[in-house]
């Protein structure tokens, strides 16, 4: 018998897993650097993110005394939080820092900071 | 134990991110794909720590989360003035 936070558990998991295939592929891709930004978000919010929310519901059922399972669930809980909050503030100053620093836009279409910069 | 099969695509995703990190023509390029995987890599540390119930493995995410966004915002003050720490 399987209960209801298991399964749940599993389907944040393989949603988990398909997100951060999917974000792997467009990052190995996609053509120029700030269009593999997109991806890297995909893989990191979708691929990180969701599975360690499943593993926080999944560890409440794990066969152990009340105090493992209370430390691997706020665990969990801690290490996503501490991925969403601080993975956008990265993004942002590695996207500004490599159009600082010369990285090619290469079919470029539109580039407004580029005109507002100069 | 039916939570060792969702290791496979994190592991997959890992390796991909592995060839950009090699193959980057560009530093930032490498950057990311450093710190895609090392997020990843906190969610398979955690999946393995609740599948062997080795609760040492979640102290070991925590500080691999902290120092690489310490090590991104390190390396984009390095690209951006080629210097650190003003």
């Amino acid at each position: 018998m399987i209960g209801i936070a298991t399964l749940l558990a599993y389907a944040l998991l393989a949603i988990g897993g398909f997100c951060a295939v999917v974000g792997a592929i467009g990052l190995m891709r996609f053509p120029n650097y700030f269009v593999r930004l997109h991806a890297a978000t995909v893989a990191v919010i979708g691929g990180s993110v969701i599975p360690l929310l499943g593993l926080a519901i999944y560890s409440l059922s794990i066969p152990a005394g009340w105090d493992e399972r209370a430390l691997y669930f706020s665990n969990a809980l801690i290490i996503a939080a501490l991925i969403v909050l601080t993975s956008p503030v990265g993004t942002h100053a590695m996207a500004r820092a490599a159009h600082r620093a010369g990285v090619p836009v290469e079919p470029k279409v539109c580039d407004k900071l580029e005109e507002a910069s100069r | 134990m039916m939570l060792a099969y969702f290791a496979i695509p994190l592991v997959a995703a890992i390796l991909m991110l592995m060839y950009r990190a090699v193959a980057g023509p560009t530093i930032p390029d490498r950057v990311l794909a450093i710190d895609a995987s090392t997020s990843l890599l906190c969610a398979l540390m955690v999946l393995f720590a609740i599948m062997y119930g080795v609760y040492l493995l979640l102290v070991v995410a925590v500080a691999l989360a902290l120092l690489s966004y310490i090590g991104t915002l390190v390396l984009a003050k390095y690209l951006e003035g080629r210097s650190v720490g003003e």
